[in-house]
Protein backbone atom coordinates (compact mmCIF):
# COMPACT_ATOMS: atom_id res chain seq x y z
CA UNK A 1 0.00 0.00 0.00
CA UNK A 2 1.31 3.37 -1.00
CA UNK A 3 0.69 6.78 0.54
CA UNK A 4 0.44 9.83 -1.69
CA UNK A 5 2.73 12.68 -0.68
CA UNK A 6 2.08 16.15 -2.09
CA UNK A 7 4.39 19.15 -1.90
CA UNK A 8 3.55 22.83 -2.25
CA UNK A 9 5.07 26.18 -3.17
CA UNK A 10 8.76 26.69 -2.58
CA UNK A 11 9.17 23.06 -1.46
CA UNK A 12 8.40 21.98 -5.04
CA UNK A 13 11.12 24.35 -6.29
CA UNK A 14 13.60 23.01 -3.74
CA UNK A 15 13.07 19.27 -4.20
CA UNK A 16 11.94 19.37 -7.88
CA UNK A 17 8.87 17.17 -7.49
CA UNK A 18 5.19 17.96 -6.84
CA UNK A 19 4.08 14.58 -5.55
CA UNK A 20 5.18 11.01 -5.10
CA UNK A 21 3.85 7.64 -3.91
CA UNK A 22 5.73 6.08 -1.02
CA UNK A 23 5.25 2.57 0.39
CA UNK A 24 3.66 2.65 3.83
CA UNK A 25 6.45 0.40 5.15
CA UNK A 26 9.18 2.88 4.22
CA UNK A 27 8.07 5.55 6.68
CA UNK A 28 9.87 5.95 9.98
CA UNK A 29 7.95 6.92 13.11
CA UNK A 30 8.87 10.59 12.95
CA UNK A 31 7.80 12.16 9.67
CA UNK A 32 10.15 15.15 9.97
CA UNK A 33 13.14 12.84 10.29
CA UNK A 34 11.90 10.70 7.41
CA UNK A 35 11.31 13.57 4.98
CA UNK A 36 14.50 15.45 5.88
CA UNK A 37 16.51 12.29 5.18
CA UNK A 38 14.65 11.71 1.90
CA UNK A 39 14.86 15.34 0.74
CA UNK A 40 17.78 17.03 2.52
CA UNK A 41 16.77 20.43 1.09
CA UNK A 42 13.90 20.39 3.63
CA UNK A 43 16.36 20.97 6.49
CA UNK A 44 16.65 24.57 5.30
CA UNK A 45 12.90 25.16 4.96
CA UNK A 46 10.35 26.09 7.60
CA UNK A 47 7.68 23.54 6.68
CA UNK A 48 4.59 21.91 8.18
CA UNK A 49 3.26 18.39 7.68
CA UNK A 50 -0.42 17.53 7.33
CA UNK A 51 -1.61 13.92 7.47
CA UNK A 52 -5.03 13.47 5.87
CA UNK A 53 -5.84 17.11 6.47
CA UNK A 54 -4.62 17.37 10.06
CA UNK A 55 -1.26 18.72 11.18
CA UNK A 56 0.66 15.74 12.48
CA UNK A 57 4.06 14.14 12.73
CA UNK A 58 3.10 10.50 12.26
CA UNK A 59 1.00 8.30 10.02
CA UNK A 60 -1.74 5.90 11.05
CA UNK A 61 -2.96 2.64 9.51
CA UNK A 62 -5.55 4.52 7.49
CA UNK A 63 -3.38 7.39 6.20
CA UNK A 64 -3.92 8.13 2.51
CA UNK A 65 -2.28 11.50 1.94
CA UNK A 66 0.56 13.49 3.44
CA UNK A 67 1.05 17.15 2.49
CA UNK A 68 4.14 19.28 3.10
CA UNK A 69 3.53 23.02 3.30
CA UNK A 70 5.96 25.94 3.21
CA UNK A 71 4.96 29.15 5.08
CA UNK A 72 1.43 30.31 4.26
CA UNK A 73 0.80 33.42 2.18
CA UNK A 74 -2.98 33.76 1.94
CA UNK A 75 -4.79 37.07 2.15
CA UNK B 1 -17.84 21.75 2.21
CA UNK B 2 -18.22 25.17 0.62
CA UNK B 3 -15.61 26.13 -1.97
CA UNK B 4 -14.27 29.57 -1.00
CA UNK B 5 -11.88 29.86 -3.96
CA UNK B 6 -12.48 31.99 -7.02
CA UNK B 7 -10.37 31.75 -10.15
CA UNK B 8 -8.45 35.01 -10.65
CA UNK B 9 -9.24 38.35 -9.00
CA UNK B 10 -12.40 39.06 -6.98
CA UNK B 11 -14.21 41.73 -8.96
CA UNK B 12 -15.93 44.86 -7.65
CA UNK B 13 -19.09 43.58 -9.42
CA UNK B 14 -19.02 40.40 -7.35
CA UNK B 15 -18.46 42.39 -4.15
CA UNK B 16 -21.31 44.78 -5.07
CA UNK B 17 -23.64 41.86 -5.78
CA UNK B 18 -22.77 40.28 -2.43
CA UNK B 19 -23.74 43.49 -0.64
CA UNK B 20 -26.97 43.73 -2.63
CA UNK B 21 -27.94 40.16 -1.66
CA UNK B 22 -28.08 41.24 1.97
CA UNK B 23 -30.76 43.88 1.48
CA UNK B 24 -33.44 41.26 2.16
CA UNK B 25 -31.87 40.38 5.51
CA UNK B 26 -33.42 43.24 7.42
CA UNK B 27 -32.26 42.06 10.86
CA UNK B 28 -28.75 43.20 9.87
CA UNK B 29 -27.64 46.62 11.09
CA UNK B 30 -23.91 46.53 10.29
CA UNK B 31 -21.64 45.09 7.64
CA UNK B 32 -17.89 44.93 7.86
CA UNK B 33 -15.79 44.14 4.78
CA UNK B 34 -12.11 43.37 4.42
CA UNK B 35 -10.52 43.44 0.98
CA UNK B 36 -6.99 42.19 0.47
CA UNK B 37 -5.32 43.79 -2.55
CA UNK B 38 -2.13 42.69 -4.29
CA UNK B 39 0.48 45.29 -3.48
CA UNK B 40 3.13 46.32 -5.99
CA UNK B 41 6.05 45.71 -3.63
CA UNK B 42 9.56 46.19 -4.86
CA UNK B 43 11.89 43.22 -4.33
CA UNK B 44 15.56 43.78 -5.05
CA UNK B 45 14.68 46.67 -7.35
CA UNK B 46 12.00 44.74 -9.27
CA UNK B 47 8.29 45.47 -9.04
CA UNK B 48 5.75 42.78 -8.10
CA UNK B 49 3.29 42.71 -11.02
CA UNK B 50 1.08 39.83 -9.84
CA UNK B 51 0.70 37.00 -7.34
CA UNK B 52 0.00 33.47 -8.53
CA UNK B 53 -1.97 31.80 -5.71
CA UNK B 54 -2.03 28.06 -5.16
CA UNK B 55 -3.44 26.06 -2.26
CA UNK B 56 -4.25 22.70 -0.83
CA UNK B 57 -7.84 23.56 -1.64
CA UNK B 58 -9.52 20.82 0.35
CA UNK B 59 -7.59 21.71 3.51
CA UNK B 60 -7.94 25.44 2.94
CA UNK B 61 -11.71 25.09 2.54
CA UNK B 62 -11.76 23.03 5.72
CA UNK B 63 -9.73 25.75 7.48
CA UNK B 64 -12.16 28.42 6.24
CA UNK B 65 -15.06 26.31 7.50
CA UNK B 66 -13.48 25.93 10.97
CA UNK B 67 -12.60 29.63 11.12
CA UNK B 68 -16.21 30.51 10.21
CA UNK B 69 -17.58 28.18 12.89
CA UNK B 70 -15.29 29.62 15.55
CA UNK B 71 -16.21 33.19 14.57
CA UNK B 72 -19.93 32.35 14.86
CA UNK B 73 -19.19 30.97 18.35
CA UNK B 74 -17.19 34.01 19.45
CA UNK B 75 -19.24 36.85 17.98
CA UNK B 76 -22.94 37.57 17.58
CA UNK B 77 -23.03 37.46 13.77
CA UNK B 78 -25.88 37.18 11.29
CA UNK B 79 -23.82 35.97 8.35
CA UNK B 80 -20.31 35.63 7.06
CA UNK B 81 -18.63 35.05 3.71
CA UNK B 82 -15.01 34.35 2.80
CA UNK B 83 -13.63 34.32 -0.75
CA UNK B 84 -10.00 33.88 -1.75
CA UNK B 85 -8.45 33.97 -5.20
CA UNK B 86 -6.52 31.20 -6.84
CA UNK B 87 -4.35 31.63 -9.90
CA UNK B 88 -3.08 34.97 -11.13
CA UNK B 89 -4.12 38.23 -9.44
CA UNK B 90 -2.43 41.37 -10.76
CA UNK B 91 -1.13 44.22 -8.58
CA UNK B 92 -4.07 46.43 -7.64
CA UNK B 93 -6.63 43.61 -7.90
CA UNK B 94 -8.48 42.01 -4.99
CA UNK B 95 -7.40 38.56 -3.75
CA UNK B 96 -9.34 38.26 -0.46
CA UNK B 97 -12.91 39.28 0.35
CA UNK B 98 -14.21 38.78 3.89
CA UNK B 99 -17.73 39.98 4.62
CA UNK B 100 -19.44 39.79 8.02
CA UNK B 101 -22.81 41.11 9.09
CA UNK B 102 -24.42 41.58 12.48
CA UNK B 103 -27.31 43.38 14.14
CA UNK B 104 -24.97 45.93 15.75
CA UNK B 105 -21.57 47.22 14.65
CA UNK B 106 -19.36 45.99 17.49
CA UNK B 107 -19.68 42.26 16.70
CA UNK B 108 -18.91 42.77 13.00
CA UNK B 109 -15.94 45.04 13.75
CA UNK B 110 -14.37 42.57 16.16
CA UNK B 111 -15.11 39.55 13.97
CA UNK B 112 -13.50 40.94 10.82
CA UNK B 113 -10.13 41.44 12.51
CA UNK B 114 -10.25 37.96 14.02
CA UNK B 115 -11.20 36.39 10.67
CA UNK B 116 -8.46 38.02 8.61
CA UNK B 117 -5.75 37.06 11.13
CA UNK B 118 -7.02 33.47 11.30
CA UNK B 119 -7.18 33.14 7.50
CA UNK B 120 -3.60 34.38 7.11
CA UNK B 121 -2.32 32.03 9.83
CA UNK B 122 -4.31 28.85 9.17
CA UNK B 123 -5.23 28.45 5.48
CA UNK B 124 -2.64 26.52 3.43
CA UNK B 125 -2.43 29.04 0.61
CA UNK B 126 0.80 29.91 -1.19
CA UNK B 127 1.67 32.97 -3.23
CA UNK B 128 4.25 33.27 -5.96
CA UNK B 129 5.11 36.95 -6.40
CA UNK B 130 5.73 37.47 -10.10
CA UNK B 131 8.24 40.23 -10.78
CA UNK B 132 8.39 42.54 -13.78
CA UNK B 133 11.22 40.56 -15.41
CA UNK B 134 9.14 37.33 -15.06
CA UNK B 135 11.32 35.97 -12.25
CA UNK B 136 9.50 35.23 -8.97
CA UNK B 137 9.82 34.94 -5.21
CA UNK B 138 7.59 33.07 -2.75
CA UNK B 139 5.54 35.30 -0.48
CA UNK B 140 5.42 34.59 3.26
CA UNK B 141 2.86 36.01 5.70
CA UNK B 142 4.44 38.04 8.48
Amino acid sequence: MKIKVVYFGLIVDAIKIESEQIDRGEFSTNLNTFFEARHTELKKINYKIAVDGEFSNEISETTQEIALFPPFAGG
Amino acid sequence: MKNCFKEGPITSDFIGQSIAHHQVKTNIGAHQIFLGQVRMDEIEGKKVVAIDYSAHEEMANKAFHEIRESAFDKFDLTCMHIYHSKGIVKAGEICLFVFVSSAHRKAAQEAIEYLVEEIKAKAPIFGKEILEDESYVWKENK
